[in-house]
């Protein structure tokens, strides 16, 4: 049996006058494999993004992220995972490589290390010509390039990955992909990610969940959620867009709150 | 390398390529000699002292050095870049604790600049170089205090310019605080209160050439608590 390498137990989250963000979710992500976290807008998704990569806390239940206690600011939490948040901008007044350079000394790395991660990544990711230039002057797409160039620097065991390709044209997003998916394939790098591009999910992810109201609401492969729900709307085999929008129909519609406690997939669909 | 000195590299090489940085040397320098020269008429005393010379940078470095502690936070708030910052494993005290060393060092550096002052007027009279030493290591010790309270403002900011103002108001407050009790004609422990919190009247003595280690504390605490509170800003704002 794999290894456990995100673990959370009964996670809640309030915010101030708003509604419960979480409310008791319960996730295993296993060592080695893609992961897709799916969900519409407000189902809690940035937020359970941002406790596991600690940078919120959470009202009650337990994270573990590669076996440590997890908890919002965890040092040796943060040495293991690399960050890419949708949101995150970088020093707009330094150059690309520089950057890159940096975050390789804040990781402990000496200057010739972080000199030749920084050259590695700057190749891997297409980034020759940006290299020089300030972060202030790239384009989108090149700077989601620069925000996983960064979070890759220090070789995480575990990478989490915010609408990674949002903004990135279909050229970029495949040497993206490319890049990733070698992480994954021959460093076992774990890859968390968030998107909207279900074609992505359907594509790259080996495991998915898909979370709504707060909590977990399928939990499997997404071969398996493409015939469980795309079925019901397509004559045909359908796909995971397809089984998605009628996923959500469903959970508009007919949902209980009974039937939202219990994970769509059982309980067996909680663990991959 | 610690990620300490790793920041503070790149924040003391920050502050060397943008304005504020020269702005407060060109103003710090330019005012304390106009002040000594000028307005104190130094050769027309004929003292051999530097005393009128410091006793003015209280009220200087309130007005100067929020300019070079505004950007700490309200700048990184202002594009988005703390978050990055946020996802490293540094923990928030040691940004803090870097980022304060890169202001000293720019302080520093500059105060290094200002000894043209003694150096070109030692020739005129017998200066005493112990107190000159020690004018200059309270003159370190109060732009450590208000740099600290620079920082925690701007962590509390959404703008560098609201914590320009904001931290230039609370110095000039702080720094004219031990002048209450004879404006206000208070008198017994509330008085003495008063005179204790201004950061002014601990400054004095280092101006009179006493080295106590009760001022030295005084800032040396000043500078912990302001930079804490910084540090707890930052960890409020971070984990919302």
């Amino acid at each position: 049996m794999k290894e456990t390498i995100i673990e959370v137990r009964s996670l809640e989250r309030t915010y101030r006058k708003g509604p419960k963000a979480l409310d008791g979710v319960d996730l295993d992500v296993e060592r080695g494999v893609r992961f897709a976290l799916l969900g519409p807008n407000g189902a809690g998704k940035s937020t359970l993004t941002r406790i596991l990569c600690t940078l919120s806390k959470a009202d009650a239940g337990a994270v573990r992220i590669c076996g440590i206690p997890s908890s919002a600011g965890s040092v040796a939490v943060r040495s293991r995972i690399g960050v890419a948040l949708q949101a995150v901008q970088t020093d707009p007044g330094a150059t690309v490589r520089d950057q890159l350079r940096f975050q390789g000394r804040l990781f402990g790395m000496d200057a010739r290390a972080a000199r030749e991660r920084a050259e590695d990544l700057i190749e891997r990711f297409d980034l020759g010509e940006a290299a020089g230039r300030k972060a202030g002057d790239l384009s989108g797409g090149t700077k989601r390039r620069l925000h996983v160039a960064l979070a890759l620097v220090h070789g995480p065991e575990l990478l989490f990955l915010d609408e990674p390709t949002a903004g990135m044209d279909p050229e970029v997003r495949a040497l993206f992909w490319g890049e990733i998916l070698r992480r994954n394939r021959e460093e076992g790098t774990t890859i968390f990610f968030t998107t909207q591009y279900l074609e992505e999910a359907e594509r790259h992810a080996e495991s998915l969940a898909v979370i709504h109201g707060g909590r977990i609401a399928y939990r499997g492969t997404p071969s398996d959620f493409t015939a469980r729900y795309a079925g019901a709307v397509s004559d045909g085999p359908g796909d995971l867009e397809s089984g998605y929008l009628a996923f959500l129909e469903t959970r508009r519609g007919t949902a209980s709150p009974e039937d939202r406690s219990v994970p769509a997939g059982g309980k067996e669909a909680v663990r991959a | 390398m610690s990620p300490i000195l790793a920041v503070f590299r790149r924040e003391f090489r920050s502050h060397l390529n943008t304005v504020p940085a020269y702005l407060f040397a060109a103003f710090f320098l330019s005012v304390s000699a106009a002040w000594l020269f000028l307005a104190r008429g130094f050769f027309v005393r004929g003292e051999a002292s530097l005393r009128s010379y410091f006793e003015v940078l209280p009220a200087l470095l309130a007005v100067l050095l929020p300019a070079l502690t505004m950007r700490s936070w309200a700048e990184e708030r202002r594009t988005g870049t703390y978050e990055l910052l946020a996802t490293l494993p540094v923990r928030p005290g040691e940004l803090v604790a870097a980022k304060h060393l890169a202001v000293l060092g720019v302080v520093g550096s500059v105060l290094v600049l200002s000894l043209s002052v003694p150096l070109s007027v030692l020739r005129f009279g017998a200066f005493d170089v112990g107190v000159l030493v020690t004018e200059y290591i309270g003159t370190l010790a109060l732009a450590s205090a208000c740099a600290a309270l620079g920082q925690w403002v701007s962590a509390r900011s959404r703008t560098p310019a609201g914590a320009y103002l904001g931290t230039s108001a609370l110095l000039l407050a702080l720094s004219a605080i031990h002048r209450l009790p004879a404006v206000l004609g208070l008198s017994g422990i509330a008085a003495r209160g008063l005179v204790w919190l201004s950061p002014a009247s601990h400054f004095e003595s280092f101006v009179r050439g006493v080295l106590d280690s009760r001022d030295l504390a005084y800032f040396a605490i000043l500078t912990a608590g302001f930079l804490y509170l910084a540090a707890k800003a930052l960890v409020r704002e971070a984990w919302r």
